[in-house]
Formats: C-alpha cells, structure tokens, sequence
C-alpha cells in the first residue's frame, strides 16, 4: 500500500476487530497516541488485513499523523 | 499529479502543489494520502462492518455463532446451556490486573473487592450477551472519593486497564486532568479546550481530579458550567468511547453532586478510598526502599514510623504520596551524609549506598514540632 517515497517495513498491527468486545475492534497500543478512529487511520495509510488494521511504515504513519494538522502536508504521489 | 494537503481550522483541502514552499515539505518519507481529513465524529467500523449512522446504541456485543437466531434466548434457551465462561476469564486476564493491583497497593481491601466486583459484573454481562440475553448495558463512569495519595489514579489507571481487556472500551489509557485543563479564561476558550482533552482520552478513561473545581455555582460567569453541559452529554452519548472517573474529597464530591442534577445517576460506581493506617504507611514505605534499592538500617524503620505518626497530624498529609515524598528527602540526607563522610576521606561500601541510617530521617524539621514555619512550609510540604 505504501508508493511514492514509502518504505515497507515490519508489519505492525494497530487495531484489531473483536465483534465479541462491547466496542467492536480496539486499539492494540501500536497506534500514535490520540488516534481514536479507525477510518482517520485508514486515511492516513493504514489498511484492514482480515481482521487487523496494520501499517507497514508504522514511523511515517506517525508522522503523518503527527502532522496532520499542519498547514501543509506534502503528498508524494 | 502532487497535491497537497491543506488545512484549515475547520477541514482540510486539496490545492495544487506550485502553490507550497520548498520549506514547508515534510523532513521524512510519507505514506501516500489521497484524501485526509479530520477525525470524524462518527467513525466507521471497518470494511465488512455496516458505515455508522451516528453514535451506536453501547453494549454491541456479538452473540455467539451457535446462539444466533434465537428469538428469545431467556426462554428457549435451556437453563442448563453452558457459556465461555473460563474462555473469556482466561483470554481477558483479569486475574493478572487484580493481582499487579494487589502488589501495587497496599491494603485498600474495600476498594480492592469493589474493583473486583466491577470486574465481575462486565464479565457476567459479557457471558449474558454472549447468549443474546439483553439487558440494560452497564453504566461504567465512576467517582473515587478520599484524601490525596490514597491510590485513586492507581486504582482508575488499573480499571482502565480491565475494561480495556474485557473490551469495554477501544484503548484502556488514562487521561489525567483537572480544572486547569478544561475551564478556559475567557469566552470561547472552553469549548475547544474541554473538547481536546475529550478528544485525548477517547477510548479510554477521563480521569478529573478535584472534579468539584470545575463548576462554581457561586459565580454565575464561571465558564465551568460549559464543561459540565459537555462532559454530561459525551458521559451519555458516547459510553462506548469514553469512561469518565470524577475524583476528590468525598464531602466536596457530594457537594458537587447535589450542585449538579444529573451527574449523579450518570455514575454507577461510587468507591471510597480511607486514608491509610500507621502500618500501612510502613508497609508502603518498605516497598518503596525496596523498590528504589535501598533499605533501612535498623533503628532507621522505628524513626521513620515516629516521623509518620508526627506527619499525620499536620496540614495536608496525603497518605502514599507523602510517604514518597518524605523518602525522597531521606536520600538526599542519606546523600549528603555519605558525600561529606566520602569529602573527609572515608572509602564507602555498598552497604553505605543502600543503608537509610536513622539520623537521615530524625533530621526532618518534622521532629522539631511538625507545624507551620517549622516541620511544614507554608505551602503544606514537609521539610
């Protein structure tokens, strides 16, 4: 899923998705902290793989998120 | 074709890239990101899962594959159906948080069965809709009342941690704040505030110290009010995201209660937590010189036991956090002690940096009468 200048890396998982639990998918601690929705993510790059949402460049992914609210964020595509 | 993305207090756009400086590119590699945006108020569930329309009803268990399709499950199911029950005690692991909260706190024997007690309820209703038994979803916000340094933030980071196992919430963190961080200074700045600080412990818990400071209904202009309307409306709307823990002394805590109609019946759970005994002080201050790899020289445990007896009784004792902090003032002595001992041209031992002699503690001011001006500052601390 990562082009431009992305670097695939180690598999990490963010989230994971649980029907059993009360929430329906939680959080696994890998995430950035103050990312709360799933779909913000997705945005940001990571991807559902079954039932994990996982990233493969858990450091840009931070980083996006980090700077999401920056008056400019550069898109290498 | 670059685009960037653009952002605006309010949403986030694409322009053009010509339009952007060479100065404002991001220093490291970045994933691809077509259409960024905000954090949505109602997020989705996944693929797979149907798109929210709005904040779902809480309690969205699944019900187990072999029950689904029962019409009523309280009366076709037979009484003898057997549930997951060590399945769900086992995977969640809440044996290992009660345990750790065990080591971690010394007695609180009161506080620790009510944890236990909620522990088990969320247990039971998640083994009740397992089978499709509908009842009301448990209420989970809490107010913890008891003097500073009884173990409150311990016990609400423990809790955060169970629910986050039992999956009751999507994170299990602890958001720790006061009045400070929520009520603005002037108008408009409380809104956003409280909402940020919202928006951090989404998925976990809202842990508000000295809850009562927040609203002052003696002042009819205190932005406090804005805060409770919010917290009182995500504490309703939003419980599958957030668990909110109101915490402080138990007179003001019930003060603000009755201040603020509605708050109460919000709370399900109401743990007090006493101060702590004279024994248990020593109890906590023995695992903390372990914990810190010191130990205290013989005579040195009776001097810090008298030292407690005299702290107790002056202003703003608090319970473990006093114990900490007198000990932190212990080393220092203990410090100087053996740096003075060292400057005079003794060669110390390990024995000498791990041992709490007794004068390290008897020279606290606490001794010299233990009130204002001497054993306590002005401000509450002891010297």
């Amino acid at each position: 899923m990562l082009d431009g200048d992305g670097v695939r890396g180690d598999r990490v998982v963010l989230a994971s998705r649980d029907p059993r639990t009360m929430v329906g998918f939680q959080w696994t601690g890998m995430e950035p902290v103050g990312l709360h929705e799933p779909d913000f993510a997705e945005a940001l790059g990571a991807v559902w793989e079954g039932d994990e949402m996982v990233t493969y460049n858990l450091l840009a992914f931070k980083h996006a998120f980090d700077h999401y609210g920056d008056e400019y964020l550069t898109d290498p595509d | 074709m670059g685009s960037v993305i653009r952002s605006s207090p309010t949403r986030l756009t694409a322009v053009p890239e010509e339009t952007t400086t060479p100065a404002a590119k991001a220093p490291i590699p970045m994933p691809s990101i077509g259409s960024v945006r905000r954090q949505p108020a109602v997020p989705s569930l996944g693929p797979g899962l149907p798109q929210r329309q709005g904040p779902e009803p809480y309690g969205g268990a699944k019900v187990d594959d072999r029950f689904e399709g029962i019409g009523d499950p309280f009366l076709e199911l037979p009484d003898e159906t057997r549930v997951n029950a060590q399945e769900l005690v086992r995977d969640a692991r809440i044996d290992e948080v009660l345990g750790r909260l065990d080591r971690e706190l010394v007695a609180l024997r009161e506080v620790k069965a009510r944890i236990r007690e909620i522990a088990s309820l969320l247990v039971v209703d998640r083994l009740r809709r397992s089978i499709g038994l509908e009842s009301e979803p448990p209420t989970l916000h809490m107010c913890f009342t008891g003097n500073p340094g009884a173990g409150k933030t311990t016990v609400a980071m423990r809790m955060g941690e169970i629910l986050y196992k039992l999956g009751y919430v999507r994170k299990g963190h602890l958001v720790s704040v006061t009045r400070d961080d929520l009520v603005g200074q002037y108008v408009g700045h409380t809104a956003p505030k409280t909402h940020e600080v919202i928006k951090r412990a989404m998925g976990g818990v809202l842990f508000i110290d000295e809850a009562y400071h927040i609203y002052r209904v003696d002042n009819e202009r205190d932005y406090g009010q804005e805060v409770v309307e919010m917290l009182l409306q995500v504490m309703e709307n939003q419980r599958q995201d957030l668990v909110v823990i109101m915490a402080g002394y138990k007179q003001e805590m019930d003060r603000f209660f009755s201040d603020v109609p509605g708050l109460s019946s919000r709370i399900a759970h109401h743990i007090d937590f006493p101060d702590y005994t004279v024994d248990e002080l020593m109890e906590i201050a023995r695992l903390m010189v372990e914990q810190e790899r010191y130990r205290f020289a013989p005579d040195a445990e009776k001097a810090f036991e008298d030292y407690l007896i005299l702290r107790m009784s002056q202003p703003r004792f608090a319970n473990g956090r006093s114990v900490r902090n007198a000990l932190d003032r212990v080393r220092m002595r203990q410090a100087i002690r053996l740096y003075e001992a060292a400057s005079r041209g003794r060669n110390l031992t390990k024995k000498d940096l791990i041992t709490l002699e007794a004068e390290d503690i008897l020279k606290s001011r606490v001794f010299e009468g233990g009130v204002y001006g001497e054993g306590v500052s002005s401000d509450g601390t002891s010297v």
